[in-house]
C-alpha cells in the first residue's frame, strides 16, 4: 500500500484571514491560520491531525477541500491541481471529496427531512433517478444503524450520535474517495464516540476511503490513524507513522501533548513535560521557534531561528533543533 | 395562508404555539371570514339572484355571469315577475342589492329620500343615492385585500431577492444594495403615491400597488440580509457547499426556507399597512374611481355628502371594517412573531 501514489498532496499551503479594525473596517492585518503546510495522504490511509484549539487544523481541513481559499500553495487531488480550479469543475470534483462536521446540530438543515439531507449530494450531482436515490439513502441509513422510519423525520428529533451518523451517511452517499473528518467526535458522549470511531473504521475498510482525521483527542487519533501530524500555530511541527509518534515523540510539543493525555496503557512510560500557558496569538507569533515560550527544553537558538521540518528518523519529521533520540 | 412557507416540522410547532394565543387565533378567524366575504361578495350581496327559473328559463349564477337577457332585471323586478304557479323559483343573495344599485322604486314603502338607516331590507343602511352599504362594504373588501396582498407580495419578492444577494455575496453588491435601501427608506410612500397619481392618469389600484411594492421592500430586504448573514455562518450552509451545491441551490433550498419566518411576520404587518394606505388614498379621492366601492371611498363619500348628520351608518361601518381588518392583521402578525420565536418552548 505504501508504494501507491498519494491521493492527496498538499504543499506549502497558506491560509490567512483579514483582521478588520477601526471605523472603516479596513483589513489592517492578516492572521495566518495555516502557514506553509506540506503533507500527503496515500490512498486508503488515514492522516491524523492533532493540535490545540485555534492551531488552524479545522482551517487546514477546509482549505484542503477548498471551502476556504488558500493564499498560496498547492493541493493536488488524484494528480489534479485544485488551487485555481474553475468553480464548475471544482463543484463536480466535490463528489469525490467530502467533509464530516464536528457539530452534529449545526451541520444539518433543520428544515429538511433526513431523506432530503442524505439524498442532497446525490441530487446535487444528478446521480440516479429519484427512486434509485431513495433506495440508496435507505441503504446508507441502514448501514449507519438508523431505523427506516427516520427518513421522513427532521434532525431535531434525533440524538447527537444519530445526527452524526446522518452526517456521515450524507458524506458517504456519493461514494467519495477522500473524506475530511473535522473533529467528528468532540461533540459526542464518550460511549457514542467509540461507536462512531468503529463505524468510520469499518467504512474505511469496506470502501477503501482515504481520511484526513482532525481531532484533539490523542487516543482517537492513535486508534484511527496510519500517520499523525501535529500542528502548532498554523504549522506542522512533527509528522510520523502513528506507532513511531506515540512511542518516540521527538518534538517537545508532541511530548507535552502525549504527557497531558490520560494513558491508555499503563506500561507506556511517557516523558513528563506538562504544558503551561496558552498558545501565543497567531497575529503576533514569537520570533524563532513558535513554541519556545512554552518549551521546557528551549535554548538560545530557539529564540532566534525557526526550525524547519526535518527528518529525525525513518518517515519521521520534526521541526525542532533538539537532536534526534539516540544520537544525543 | 402562512403555513405553506414553513417546513412541516416547524409548521406543527408554530401552529401549536400560535393556537395558544386566543386573541391572535380569533383575529385569524376574523380574517378567514373576511376572505370568505370577499370571495363570495356576489353571493352575499348582488342585484341578480344566485339561481332562478323565470318564465320557463333557468339561470345558474346570473349574479356572476350577468346574462344579457337579465340585464334590465334586478332581484326586485324578478320577484314581481316570479310566477310560482308555473314552477318559477329564485335563490336570492343574502342581501338582494348590488354595490352599484341605486334606489330601486320602493317609494310606496319609503316616503322619504335616502340615506336610509339600517332596516330589514338594508341591514347596514344605504347611502344618499340609495346604494346598500353592506353590498358596497363586501365588494369593497376585494379592493382592500387585493391591494394588501399584491403590494406586499411584490415587495416581499423584491426585498427577498435583494436581501439574499446582499447577504450572501456581500462586498460591493452588499454596499450598493444597502445604500439603495437607505435611500428608498427616506421616500414617504403616501406623498410619493400622490405625486405618481397626479402624473399618471390611471384611476385604478395598479399604480397604488406598484408604488407600495417599490417603496416598502426595505424592511424585508434588511431582515433577509441579516438572516442570511447569520445563516451563512452555520455549518449546514458550509455542508451544502462541501457537497458541491451551487449558489442557486444553497439560496433556494437552504437560505430562503430558513429566513422565511421573520419575513412572514413582516408581511403580515405590511398587509395591514398597505390596506391603510389604500383606504387613505381612496378617502382622499386618489384610489379607485368613485363608483367602484372601496372602504376608503365609502368613508370619503360619507364625508362629502354628510348633509345628514344622523346618518352614522355611512361612516361607522366602513370605519369599523378598516379598523377590524388592520387590527386583525396586526394581531396575527404578533401571534406569528411570538410563535416563531425560537426562545419559546414547544
Amino acid at each position: 500500500m505504501t508504494s501507491e501514489a498519494p491521493l492527496i498532496e498538499v504543499s506549502d499551503l497558506t491560509v490567512s484571514y483579514p483582521v478588520r479594525r477601526g471605523v472603516l473596517s479596513r483589513a489592517v492585518e492578516r492572521l495566518k491560520a495555516v502557514d506553509g503546510v506540506t503533507f500527503s495522504v496515500r490512498r486508503g490511509e488515514t492522516l491524523g491531525l492533532v493540535g490545540e484549539s485555534g492551531c488552524g487544523k479545522s482551517t487546514l481541513g477546509r482549505a484542503v477541500l477548498r471551502l476556504v481559499e488558500p493564499d498560496r500553495g498547492s493541493i493536488r487531488f488524484d494528480g489534479r491541481e485544485l488551487v485555481g480550479l474553475a468553480a464548475g469543475a471544482m463543484r463536480a470534483l466535490r463528489r469525490r471529496m467530502q467533509l464530516i462536521f464536528q457539530d452534529p446540530y449545526g451541520s444539518l438543515d433543520p428544515r429538511m427531512t433526513v431523506a432530503e439531507i442524505v439524498g442532497e449530494p446525490l441530487a446535487v450531482h444528478g446521480l440516479g433517478r429519484r427512486s434509485e436515490r431513495n433506495r440508496r439513502v435507505e441503504a446508507l441509513l441502514a448501514q449507519m444503524g438508523i431505523e427506516r422510519d427516520a427518513l421522513r423525520r427532521y434532525p431535531h428529533e434525533f440524538s447527537g450520535g444519530q445526527r452524526q451518523r446522518i452526517g456521515i451517511a450524507r458524506a458517504l452517499a456519493v461514494r467519495p474517495d477522500f473524506v475530511v473528518a473535522d473533529e467528528p467526535l468532540s461533540a459526542l458522549d464518550v460511549s457514542i464516540q467509540a461507536q462512531i470511531v468503529n463505524l468510520l473504521a469499518d467504512l474505511q475498510r469496506g470502501l477503501g476511503l482515504t481520511f484526513l482525521f482532525i481531532a484533539h483527542d490523542l487516543r482517537v487519533i492513535e486508534h484511527v490513524s496510519t500517520e499523525v501530524a501535529v500542528m502548532y500555530l498554523g504549522r506542522i511541527v512533527e509528522r510520523a507513522p502513528t506507532a513511531t509518534l506515540f512511542s518516540r515523540p521527538h518534538h517537545p510539543y508532541t511530548q507535552a501533548l502525549l504527557a497531558s493525555a490520560p494513558a491508555t496503557d499503563p506500561r507506556h512510560r511517557r516523558v513528563r513535560a506538562p504544558l503551561g500557558g496558552e498558545p501565543p496569538s497567531a497575529l503576533d507569533p514569537p520570533p524563532g521557534c513558535p513554541f519556545h515560550p512554552r518549551c521546557p527544553q528551549a535554548f538560545d537558538r530557539c529564540r532566534l531561528e525557526r526550525p524547519a521540518l526535518a527528518s529525525v528518523g525513518a518517515q519521521h519529521l520534526s521541526a525542532c533543533f533538539l537532536a534526534p533520540p539516540g544520537t544525543a | 395562508m402562512t403555513g405553506a412557507f414553513l417546513a412541516p416540522s416547524s409548521r406543527g410547532r408554530v401552529w401549536r404555539r400560535f393556537r395558544k394565543r386566543w386573541l391572535s387565533l380569533g383575529a385569524l378567524g376574523l380574517l378567514g371570514l373576511l376572505f370568505a366575504a370577499a370571495a363570495l361578495a356576489d353571493e352575499l350581496a348582488s342585484d341578480k339572484p344566485i339561481a332562478a327559473r323565470v318564465g320557463g328559463h333557468t339561470w345558474w349564477l346570473p349574479n356572476l355571469t350577468r346574462p344579457l337577457e337579465l340585464r334590465a332585471d334586478t332581484v326586485q323586478t324578478l320577484r314581481a315577475r316570479l310566477n310560482r304557479d308555473q314552477g318559477d323559483w329564485m335563490v336570492e343573495p343574502l342581501v338582494p342589492f348590488g354595490p352599484y344599485q341605486t334606489y330601486s322604486g320602493q317609494s310606496a314603502e319609503r316616503p322619504s329620500a335616502p340615506p336610509w338607516g339600517p332596516d330589514s331590507d338594508h341591514p347596514l343602511g344605504t347611502d344618499e343615492v340609495g346604494r346598500d352599504v353592506f353590498a358596497r362594504l363586501v365588494h369593497g373588501a376585494r379592493a382592500s385585500l387585493t391591494v394588501g396582498f399584491v403590494a406586499v407580495g411584490l415587495y416581499v419578492l423584491i426585498g427577498l431577492l435583494l436581501g439574499l444577494l446582499a447577504g450572501y455575496y456581500g462586498g460591493v453588491l452588499d454596499a450598493v444594495v444597502s445604500r439603495v435601501t437607505e435611500i428608498t427608506m427616506t421616500f414617504p410612500t403616501m406623498f410619493f403615491i400622490l405625486a405618481v397619481m397626479g402624473l399618471v392618469h390611471v384611476k385604478t389600484l395598479v399604480p397604488i400597488m406598484l408604488v407600495i411594492g417599490l417603496t416598502r421592500w426595505t424592511d424585508v430586504c434588511r431582515l433577509v440580509r441579516a438572516e442570511v448573514l447569520r445563516l451563512k455562518t452555520l455549518e449546514f450552509v458550509q455542508a451544502s457547499r462541501a457537497i458541491g451545491a451551487s449558489d442557486l441551490r444553497i439560496l433556494a433550498r437552504h437560505l430562503v426556507p430558513n429566513a422565511m419566518g421573520p419575513v412572514l411576520v413582516a408581511a403580515t404587518f405590511g398587509i395591514a399597512g398597505a390596506i391603510l394606505i389604500e383606504s387613505s388614498l381612496s378617502f382622499l379621492g386618489f384610489g379607485v374611481p368613485p363608483p367602484a366601492p372601496s372602504w376608503g371611498e365609502l368613508l370619503s363619500q360619507a364625508n362629502r355628502y354628510l348633509t345628514h348628520p344622523g346618518a352614522w351608518w355611512l361612516t361607522v361601518y366602513p370605519g369599523l371594517a378598516i379598523f377590524a381588518t388592520v387590527t386583525a392583521f396586526n394581531l396575527v402578525g404578533e401571534g406569528l412573531r411570538d410563535a416563531l420565536d425560537p426562545r419559546q418552548g414547544a
